[in-house]
């Protein structure tokens, strides 16, 4: 028990040195600002701990155990402001992303993180709380995991296609009308052909690129298809004279090759 | 003579008593048939009235076609709104509602899949406790029900609280979707109100009676009820999915949205089934997870050896449990995308190939996760019994399969690359990692890493047992080269599947899953025969596991939850700006679909949030543990469950 009060008030020293260090070098810091609004949130737990914290130091002054209530006292105020900066955390970086929040979601899991090394600091002092805190934090660990390793992965967001429009006859229209409404249900818009990603409510470009040099991922680049294929009808390989001898296998060996 | 007659007269009084309690629990159901929304019952009758005796101011009933069946049927409802917005559709509070709703909605169902898994535990454990002859393990097993029950006792008014909760939370954020769904599904609201109440009175007659019914006849009439409990609460929940599956792929409409009175149809969406199939599997395994997660903390909590030897067997049967329904799980959900394929391939494409592709990755991360951690439970499950140690040196060569094995099913097919990136790669996939990107790879490996846990599992059962049967040297040769061809076959098909075109590599995937399956239960059947009358090297002490072994549980329930709340996510948002697909469009703020990384933290959020709160509940059950677990007969600390080993 010794060892491990003198390992958590050297703990408890540092992280209160580095605390005051940010505050003093830094005070227009997101750490800083993180930390005024931990402060923020929490001050009244915090109150009552470092009023508990006095009483046991000063009004409990023949208790044998003072010195061990005092000194989970400050644990106890160690792991509540760490749990309290990773709320500030998740309130600051939360991002609702509709109305353009500032914040960075990618961030959060950093919370579930501090979270963990709350509860696994205070399960090491509190013997009755201990397995719960074990648990607790075990399971914050293994959900900060999964959350960064789905922050880490490429991220895309998707919004939804404009409002819809009555559509008029077709019938009716002109053909420029027709290549524009066409243009619009592929691309999204009139003009939007040619950006790269603009995709409408048909979804070609999910899978298929429409110009020169685009990225397909799925599906060839139709950029020049009806010129292409009449070149390509002409490859022996096709088999024009005699379709049997035509090669349609697709293998993952050789994604694209055919035979021959 | 006359205690006969007294006996008789009770099981008569049983049997009524038992009639009248299923009638009763059933009259919400057939009060139900009939109705249809709107009372379309004038409307379809009058076509077959001659015209000339229709009076001059009735209007003709309109007639409509049904988006997904093509029937025709009269028009009973209102289009379906086309909201704005604005407070009147989507009144809000200075936060994204559909974050608040999401929260809602996730806790409800977990709390849900909860309360509806466990009593079907309870019904299964109370079961094998009156068939079992051994009465030290009978007590066992009765005790181990009711400790089940009790914990599901207290989810219950939560589950209900949350119920209500949800129900507000759409009152009040989207009222005019709820009520155009409400409109729709009135009867079906209706019934699941009745059948909740029907549910709840079971429920609380199954825990309070459980004393009182605990011999005899009334024993059998306590299991009748826990098969009723089971009955209602899955009607229960395959109503709740065909609102959701209504919404996915919705059918009993025309296409402006109108009901057309069938309200069979409204249900029987063309996802219905398979959400139900894969819903019901699905909570057997969460409800696995959570038990045995109570099972560890009480394990991590206990104060005595007898304690800890209970609470150990309890986790190993609720594990046990969850991952006999997680094995099955894949091949519900390769149904449930099928369907979804056949029914929109738009849809399957941005699910499996598209916007949504990269949360598959994640649940691929998570499937391999919790086979490594059963597999790791297992293999520290071998320390409870002596003799056992002469399998610890084949762990190392398992734990490599399944690493390497971990590490193909997760590498993705694509990436999303700069095309500076792609340009320096020499096209979309890797040289040498996109091979194990494809579909031929993810066979081979899955397979294998199944394979390899049910090995685990007969090794598991084989701990402190040699076989003495006649023709043990014969079965285990069969053992041994039946998995011997096992791999061969599941590898060397993953290896022929690249070299074929893709239509005949989909179907490797059959004879792949028939080799796991073959050895699943060919292996494990015919290894427990080989074990009856086996000679003991040694006994089996529950309790006697590493701590670790417990934090494997805990790795196991929390990674079934977060899994939970990932497909979850996954199916709901797959209907992108839609509230009812292709019908109602959502018009709120929020109808763009997030990026990843936020709906992984929403995940974990929620994950976390359940957690607190059913630590809250076990921690209640704790205070009201009135009996300590049923005594061991001298000279066997705690019984050995059934098929075990």
């Amino acid at each position: 028990m010794a060892n491990a009060k003198v390992l958590g008030g050297i703990t408890a020293l540092i992280i209160a040195g580095a605390i005051g260090a940010v505050l003093t070098i830094l005070p227009d810091s997101g750490a800083t600002q993180l930390m005024q609004k931990a402060l923020a949130l929490g001050w009244p737990g915090g109150l009552v701990i470092l009023i508990l914290m006095l009483y046991f130091q000063f009004g409990r002054t023949k208790d044998p155990n003072r010195g061990q209530l005092v000194f989970r006292s400050i644990i106890g105020l160690l792991g509540y402001a760490m749990f309290f900066i990773a709320i500030a955390n998740y309130a600051t970086n939360f991002n609702d992303e509709s109305f353009g929040a500032s914040g960075e979601p990618r961030f959060l899991p950093v919370s579930l993180v501090m979270i963990t090394v709350s509860c696994f600091t205070m399960a090491m002092y509190f013997k009755g709380l201990r397995v719960l805190l074990q648990i607790g934090g075990f399971m914050f660990f293994v959900a900060s995991c999964l959350a960064g390793f789905g922050n880490w992965l490429p991220q895309v967001k998707a919004d939804p296609p404009p409002a819809e429009e009555k559509t008029a006859d077709v019938r009716q229209m002109s053909v420029q009308d027709r290549a524009d409404l066409g243009e619009k249900i592929i691309f999204g818009g009139v003009g939007q052909s040619g950006t790269q990603g603009a995709i409408g409510k048909g979804q070609c470009p999910l899978c298929h690129g429409f110009q020169k040099g685009f990225l397909s991922e799925r599906a060839p680049n139709l950029f020049g298809v009806p010129k292409r294929s009449e070149d390509q009808m002409k490859d022996p390989r096709y088999g024009q004279k005699d379709p049997s001898k035509r090669d349609t296998i697709q293998k993952e060996a050789c994604p694209g090759c055919l035979e021959g | 003579m006359a205690t006969l007659n007294k006996q008789a007269q009770k099981k008569i009084w049983a049997f009524l008593a038992l009639g009248t309690f299923v009638g009763l629990l059933l009259l919400p159901l057939f009060l139900s048939l009939p109705a249809r929304a709107g009372g379309d019952a004038a409307p379809t009758a009058a076509p077959a009235a001659p015209a000339e005796a229709k009076p001059a101011d009735v209007k003709p009933v309109e007639k409509s076609r049904d988006i997904w069946y093509k029937t025709e049927g009269p028009v009973v409802g209102a289009p379906a709104p086309k909201t704005t917005d604005g407070p009147k559709d989507y009144p809000r509070y200075n936060f994204e509602s559909r974050v608040l709703l999401w929260v809602a909605n996730q806790q409800h169902l977990y709390y849900g899949s909860f309360v509806l898994a466990v009593p079907i535990f309870c019904m299964i454990i109370e079961y094998l406790g009156i068939v079992t002859k051994d009465k030290a393990l009978a007590r066992k097993y009765d005790q181990l029900a009711y400790d089940f029950i009790k914990i599901s006792l207290t989810a219950y008014s939560l589950t209900a609280i949350l119920g209500g909760i949800l129900i507000f939370t759409y009152l009040t954020l989207y009222p005019t979707f709820f009520g155009y769904l409400a409109s729709i599904f009135r009867p079906v609201m209706h019934t699941y109100a009745l059948l909740f109440v029907a549910e709840s009175g079971t429920l609380y007659i199954y825990y309070y009676g459980w004393d009182k019914m605990r011999e005899g006849f009334l024993k059998w009439v306590h299991v009748s009820m826990s098969v009723m409990l089971n009955v209602i609460g899955t009607v229960l929940m395959m109503l709740a999915n065909s609102w959701i599956a209504f919404m996915q792929s919705p059918a009993g409409v025309d296409d402006q949205g109108r009901y057309l009175g069938n309200i069979w149809h409204v249900i029987h969406t063309t996802l219905w089934n398979p959400i139900n199939v894969h819903r019901i599997i699905g909570n057997m395994a969460f409800g696995g997870g959570v038990v045995a997660a109570y099972a560890a903390y009480r394990f991590l909590t206990a104060k005595t050896d007898e304690e800890r030897a209970h609470y150990d067997w309890m986790g190993y049967v609720a594990m046990f449990i969850g991952v006999c329904f997680l094995i099955p799980l894949p091949f519900a959900g390769y149904w449930l995308m099928r369907e979804v394929y056949a029914y929109r391939q738009q849809m399957g494409i941005t699910l499996m190939g598209g916007l949504l592709a990269w949360l598959f990755i994640i649940q691929a991360v998570m499937i391999g996760s919790l086979f490594l951690t059963t597999n790791y439970y297992l293999w520290q499950g071998l320390e409870r019994m002596r003799g056992a140690e002469r399998y610890q040196k084949y762990i190392k060569y398992m734990v490599f399969v399944l690493i390497t094995c971990f590490i193909v099913w997760l590498t993705p097919h694509t990436m999303v690359m700069t095309p500076g990136e792609l340009k320096a790669m020499g096209g979309q996939q890797h040289p040498v990692l996109g091979n194990y990107g494809v579909m031929s790879a993810k066979n081979g490996a899955i397979n294998t890493i199944i394979t390899t846990t049910v090995l685990s599992f007969i090794m598991y059962q084989r701990g402190n047992k040699v076989p003495t049967v006649k023709w043990a040297p014969l079965g285990n040769a069969f053992l041994f080269g039946m998995f011997t061809i096992a791999y061969i076959n599941i590898i060397s098909l993953a290896i022929y599947g690249y070299y074929i075109p893709a239509n005949v590599r989909v179907g490797l995937s059959v004879p792949q899953v028939a080799t796991t399956l073959s050895c699943l239960f060919i292996g494990v059947t015919l290894n427990s025969i080989m074990l009856k009358g086996a000679k003991e090297l040694g006994p089996t002490v529950w309790g006697q596991i590493s701590v670790r072994s417990q934090y494997a549980l805990i790795m196991l329930a929390t990674a079934f939850t977060w899994m939970m709340g990932l497909m979850g996510y996954i199916r709901s948002s797959v209907r992108l700006f839609w509230h009812v697909n292709e019908i109602m469009r959502d018009n709120s703020p929020w109808a763009f679909t997030h990026t990843i990384g936020f709906a992984a933290n929403m995940i974990s959020f929620n994950v976390l949030f359940f957690w607190i709160t059913i630590l809250f509940v076990f921690w209640l059950g704790s205070l009201g543990l009135k009996k300590a677990p049923a005594a061991a007969p001298v000279g066997q600390k705690v019984p050995v469950p059934v098929g075990s080993h």
